[in-house]
Parts: structure tokens; C-alpha cells; sequence
């Protein structure tokens, strides 16, 4: 018996041996013949790595029903090169040939680029797509490689540019959104320290420490990229049709003062922001300031009626189109005599208007133009905004507030005149335009941010807003200057302005700015816009350039927006049917 | 009684492994072959981590393009050359030429416009 257990147990442990001898002899073949850890040496050679994990920027989407990206990051490669193998084999005039035509690049540049001495690296070019890197790599080209790389790209090119803004090669944000919300769209990096093998391939089961990258978080903007379209096609046309220099327009809604679209003329790709110039890059409906002109008489007007100085019905001598104040000529574009105060809005009268401002004195001029909002900037989260000119009143000459009031003498950016006109819209409410409706967490979507209306102040009484109100409907009507903003689906209240350029220090007389400003429906009011277009020609005037633009825009988006007009609106309730 | 030494002298001849030092290179073994196991273990879960990995890479890469797809295929500018290549002419449609259907079940106040012509 105790020989037959002695075998067994002997039989046993050789098995057992043998298995655990083979396992660590398959263990070593592993590591040094597939691993290629070979020795000493190699091993000494493999170390360990942090690799940096890139958190992905954060997406920008706008708000409309199909929540469309506006702007994303994709991966790219750049195709980097060691020139020192193509040296040694001669092959650099034909690598820079193949390269040049495989990449659309120069190939002179290249083949300096190639031939510099001691050289080890170079880019041939950088932030190619993934097919086209892997084109190049197939042409096996000595001392070719690729590296990863991540671009900033914006799916629809030039849409919406100046407020999406661009990123830099760096990855930082650099105008726009983009800018302005740099820190919340950037992610935090993480970190992976692995080990390598002699190839410097990872070690599969060696990760030392792994801390995950968290993406930057998605922001939804405001705007809706339908009614963008329809301001960015109209501002085209416009430019196109008048021959213009510049054109911008702001759509905002008025009880809330989120922005629907802002666009500005001429643009750029953000994706090729390199080649763009200061000028196409400039937001023009807050970054460049012009004198209003006419739009900003329902201002005056409205302060004055809120004073009690005037009412709509009171009348002023327009003097047939000439007056002398403090010795200066003031003009009207048609003489007119005696008209109302609704008539004088209706009409656009600078004599009229200019004696309403003296009528209301200069301190209060001042008070009530800095309660709406001029001279200072109205906080909308977009980096770049002007502030405008209004200089305090103990500083303007005699002939000042009669020009202010026509809007000389002053200057505004688009927004702010906008937000003015939205005040009166609004009850007398100034709301703070905002564009960033909700900034969520990448992921779970949990809320950072949401943007809410927010009241700014009260500069006028809701009984004369509902008075300028009024005036400005009929200035859409027959006999207006604003007749080609007028809609047939509708009612449209608004003014025109037509700004005479300061050239050299004068007015000019062939560089004007053609503005409309103007909401509807004129009665509940819900869309407030401006548009404004620079130096047209040959056609120059608001009512002639601006308003038929403004319409262009309006008409379908009332359509888009189910906006009824309340002279035909109908009220239903489920329980009681239906009610006029 | 004889007959058992005799049996007991002859048993010894065999290998002799003392049956304490046979368990502990049993345990030895075993212990040689779980670390082994663990390490194949590891090493499969590395590679099924690593090709998880690339699998991610290569699905982000796909969503970014499927998403850069769909985001052109959205825009009303490509919407409107979309229309154009199909000779088809379209239009936001007016109130009157949309029917509205309300659940009575729901307690707000509509706003409506041309009613009245589609209840004739």
C-alpha cells in the first residue's frame, strides 16, 4: 500500500512541476518573445509614460427644434516629417513633389522646408483629415509620421461666425462664444502613466494610474438657426442689391431680450479664420458704433411724453423743412408746416423732433438716454461690446441736444438701439439682450447655467410706451416713412433712420447708414429687430434700404414663429370653446 | 506475523516522498499556477481593455463624422439647395393653412388665427 501512495504522491509532484515549469517557461516566452522584451537592457529601455487624455472642447447648439451643432471638435492628423532619411537617400525634391500634390502645398516651400540641415522635424501639413493621412501613409515616404491633433470645426462655415467666434491653434477660444465661454467649453485634461515594452507599445496589464479627462460642457445658444438663415440671406441680399460696405441685423424677442439672430456683413469661415481680415471678423451689432439718426427719435419722444412735456396730440411749427438753432441750419428731408406730435414721428421731422428735445431740457435728455441704455454697454454675454458715445451734458454746446435728438452727436451700437426700442416694446421694461440659453454637463447633463430674462429698469411708464407705441405703427402706414417694413400677415410698428458719416471730421453727403428698427404685431408686440446697412448706394435712405430688408426678414418669420395678429386672434379655451 | 514484516520491508524499497513536504510543493505548484492563471488573467483583461479603447476612439471618431453629417443635413442653407436640386418650391405656411388639432384634456389657452374658416 504505502509503496503504491509513494508512486502516486511522486507521479503527482513531477506533474505538477513539470505544469508550473512549462507555465513559467510559456510565461517567459511570452515576455520575451511576443512582449520582445529581450533583456536587461530592453527592460531597462521600457519605462513608463504619461500620455496625456485630451477632454474634448465642449459643443455649441442652437436652440431651435433640431438643436442643431454649430460648432464641434473633431480629430485630426497632422503629417509631421524627419527630413534627415530624405537627405541621406536624395529624395528630396521628389518627396516634396509627391507631397505637394498629394496636399495642395507649394512645392518650393517644401523642398526648403525638407532640405534644411540638421533638421529633425517639420510639419508638412497640419490638421488633415484621417483619410487623407492615411493616403500619404500608404506612399511610404521616408521619415513620414503622424500625429494626433484636434481642430475646432464649424459644420455650417460661415454661419453665425461673429458669434460663435473661433478657437486658436491652441485651443483656446478667441472671439465670440468661444471667448466668452472659454473655461466652461474647455475640458480638464487627464492623465495615463503607462509602462512600455521595448517597442513602445503599451504594456496591456502594467497601466499605473489612469485619470480620466472630464469634455468641456455643451452651450445652447438662443439663437435659432432658422431665423439666423433668414437674417443671413436677407443681409446678402442687401449687400448685393445696394451695393453696401457693411450690413448687420439683430432679432430679438421682446419680453425676454433673448437674442433669435445676429448677423453681421461681410463674415468668415471660422474654420479658416487664418485668412480673414479685422474687418470680417469685426460683430458689427456690437462692436461698431454709428450715429442712429432717425431711429432715435421714439426715445426722445418717449421721454419727453413721460416727462409730461408733450402728448401725442401737441403740435409744433416744423418751420417748411428749414430752421436756424443757435445758428446752425437744421433741415427736414420734405418741408413740412405744423404737424402733431404723431405726425411729426410719422413723417420723420428733425425740426419737430429737435424741439421736443429743448422742450425737455438737456439734463433730463441725458437721464433718460443713459435709463435706456445709451453710453453704456448692455451686458450681453458676447465679448466685444461697445459702449457707444453719449458725452454728459454740462459738455454739449448749445446746438447738441437738438441733434442728439435726431440722432447726431451720439453714437450706438445695433443691440443697444435695439434694446432701446425693445424697452418701449415692452411695457417700459429694459431687458438685458442674453444669447446663452443653457450651458449643460457633457454626459449626464446636468445644468451649469441658464440664461433668464432679467429687467434691467423702468425708463418709461407702460401708458407711454403703449403712446409711442402707437406712433410708431404709423409709421408703417400710408404716408410713413417706413411703408416697406409694413407686412401683410401682421402689423409692424418701427422707424427709419438714415445717418449722414462723419468724413474727415464733416458730414458727408454721399456716405450715409440706413437703419429700420421696428416690432411686431404693433399692438403685443413679440419680435423686435433692427437692421442697418452701410453706406448703400445708389439708394441710401432707412425707408428705401433698411425697411424692405426688415420685411424680407419678417415675413416668413412670422410665419415660422406662429405669430398671430391680435386683430384676428382668436382665444379658445377647452372648457368654453372658442371666444373672440 | 512474519508474513506482515516481510510485506512492510518490501514497501520501502519505492520512492520515498514524505507526504509534508509532498503538500507543500502541491501548494507550491498550485500557487505557481493561480499566479500564472491571474497573469493570463490580467493580461486578457489588459488587451480587452486596450481594445475597448480603440474601439471607443474609432466609435467617437464615427459619431464626430455622423454628427458633422447631420448637422449639414440641417442647415436651412443646405435644406434650400436640398429643395432646389428637386425643383420643389416651399414655403413657411400661413395660419389659415394649418389645422390644429388641440386634447381637450389639457387646460391652457390657445391662440389661434382663421378658426372660424376651417370650423365652417
Amino acid at each position: 500500500m504505502r509503496e503504491r501512495g509513494g508512486t502516486w504522491r511522486f507521479r503527482l509532484v513531477g506533474l505538477l512541476m513539470t505544469a508550473a515549469v512549462t507555465g513559467l517557461l510559456f510565461r517567459l516566452y511570452m515576455l520575451h518573445v511576443v512582449a520582445g522584451v529581450a533583456g536587461p537592457a530592453d527592460l531597462a529601455r521600457g519605462r513608463s509614460y504619461a500620455r496625456d487624455l485630451r477632454g474634448n472642447r465642449g459643443r455649441i447648439l442652437e436652440s431651435g427644434p433640431f438643436r442643431n451643432t454649430l460648432a464641434l471638435n473633431v480629430d485630426r492628423k497632422d503629417i509631421c516629417i524627419d527630413p534627415r532619411p530624405l537627405q541621406k537617400q536624395d529624395l528630396v525634391s521628389r518627396a516634396a513633389r509627391v507631397l505637394a500634390e498629394e496636399l495642395d502645398l507649394d512645392v518650393d516651400a517644401l523642398a526648403v522646408r525638407f532640405s534644411r540641415p540638421g533638421s529633425q522635424f517639420a510639419y508638412v501639413k497640419r490638421f488633415v483629415s484621417l483619410e487623407e493621412a492615411e493616403r500619404i501613409t500608404q506612399l511610404d515616404l521616408p521619415g513620414i509620421f503622424l500625429r494626433d491633433s484636434v481642430v475646432r470645426h464649424y459644420p455650417l462655415g460661415s454661419f453665425l461666425c461673429h458669434v460663435l467666434g473661433f478657437v486658436n491653434w491652441q485651443g483656446v477660444g478667441s472671439s465670440g462664444i468661444e471667448q466668452r465661454l472659454n473655461s466652461l467649453l474647455t475640458g480638464t485634461s487627464g492623465v495615463r502613466l503607462e509602462l512600455l515594452d521595448s517597442g513602445r507599445r503599451e504594456i496591456p496589464d502594467r497601466r499605473l494610474r489612469e485619470v480620466l479627462p472630464q469634455p468641456g460642457a455643451d452651450v445652447v445658444l438662443t439663437i435659432d438657426q432658422t431665423v439666423q438663415n433668414l437674417v443671413e440671406q436677407a443681409l446678402d441680399d442687401a449687400m448685393q442689391e445696394h451695393n453696401a460696405r457693411a450690413a448687420w441685423a439683430v432679432a430679438q424677442r421682446v419680453r425676454t431680450g433673448e437674442i433669435l439672430a445676429m448677423a453681421s456683413r461681410p463674415a468668415f469661415d471660422g474654420n479658416e479664420f487664418i485668412s480673414s481680415s479685422e474687418d470680417q471678423r469685426l460683430n458689427r451689432a456690437i462692436g461698431k458704433v454709428f450715429e442712429p439718426g432717425s431711429v432715435m427719435k421714439p426715445v426722445v419722444i418717449a421721454a419727453a411724453i413721460n416727462e409730461g412735456r408733450i402728448t401725442p396730440a401737441s403740435v409744433f411749427d416744423c418751420e417748411n423743412g428749414l430752421w436756424y438753432h443757435a445758428r446752425r441750419p437744421l433741415r427736414d428731408y420734405s418741408p413740412h408746416g405744423r404737424l402733431s406730435v404723431t405726425e411729426i414721428m410719422q413723417k420723420s421731422s428733425n425740426i419737430g423732433t429737435a424741439k421736443i428735445a429743448l422742450e425737455l431740457g438737456e439734463p433730463r435728455l441725458e437721464q433718460y438716454l443713459r435709463e435706456f441704455g445709451f453710453g453704456s454697454r448692455t451686458g450681453v454675454d458676447l465679448p466685444g461690446e461697445e459702449r457707444g458715445i453719449l458725452h454728459p451734458h454740462r459738455r454739449w454746446s448749445a446746438l447738441c441736444s437738438s441733434r442728439i435728438a435726431i440722432g447726431q452727436g451720439v453714437a450706438t451700437t445695433a443691440l443697444q438701439m435695439l434694446n432701446a426700442i425693445n424697452a418701449i416694446a415692452n411695457g417700459g421694461y429694459l431687458m438685458q439682450p442674453y444669447i446663452v440659453r443653457e450651458v449643460r454637463r457633457h454626459g449626464d447633463g446636468e445644468l451649469l447655467y441658464r440664461g433668464e430674462p432679467n429687467v434691467l429698469r423702468r425708463p418709461i411708464t407702460a401708458r407711454t410706451a403703449a403712446e409711442v407705441m402707437a406712433m410708431m405703427h404709423r409709421v408703417t402706414e400710408p404716408g410713413g416713412t417706413g411703408r416697406a417694413a409694413r407686412l401683410d400677415s401682421v402689423s409692424v410698428a418701427g422707424k427709419t433712420g438714415t445717418g449722414q458719416k462723419a468724413v474727415d471730421g464733416r458730414y458727408s453727403d454721399t456716405a450715409y447708414t440706413a437703419a429700420f428698427v421696428g416690432f411686431f404685431p404693433a399692438e403685443t408686440p413679440e419680435i423686435s429687430m433692427i437692421v442697418v446697412v452701410d453706406e448703400p448706394k445708389p439708394r441710401y435712405t432707412g425707408g428705401a434700404v433698411a425697411a424692405p430688408v426688415f420685411r424680407q426678414i419678417a415675413e416668413p418669420l412670422v410665419r415660422y414663429l406662429d405669430i398671430a395678429d391680435p386683430a384676428t386672434r382668436l382665444a379658445r379655451t377647452p372648457q368654453d370653446g372658442f371666444s373672440e | 506475523m512474519n508474513r506482515t514484516r516481510r510485506r512492510a520491508v518490501k514497501t520501502r524499497r519505492g520512492p520515498m516522498v514524505p507526504i509534508p513536504f509532498t503538500v507543500f510543493i502541491a501548494l507550491v505548484a498550485t500557487g505557481a499556477l493561480f499566479y500564472l492563471w491571474l497573469c493570463g488573467k490580467c493580461d486578457q483583461l489588459g488587451r480587452m481593455l486596450q481594445e475597448a479603447e480603440q474601439e471607443q476612439v474609432v466609435l467617437q471618431r464615427r459619431f464626430q463624422h455622423e454628427s458633422l453629417k447631420w448637422a449639414n443635413l440641417r442647415a436651412p442653407e443646405n435644406i434650400s439647395v436640398s429643395l432646389d436640386r428637386h425643383d420643389l418650391t416651399m414655403g413657411w405656411p400661413t395660419r389659415e393653412q394649418i389645422v390644429r388639432l388641440y386634447d381637450v384634456n389639457v387646460e391652457h389657452t390657445y391662440s389661434v388665427v382663421g378658426l372660424r374658416s376651417n370650423m365652417r
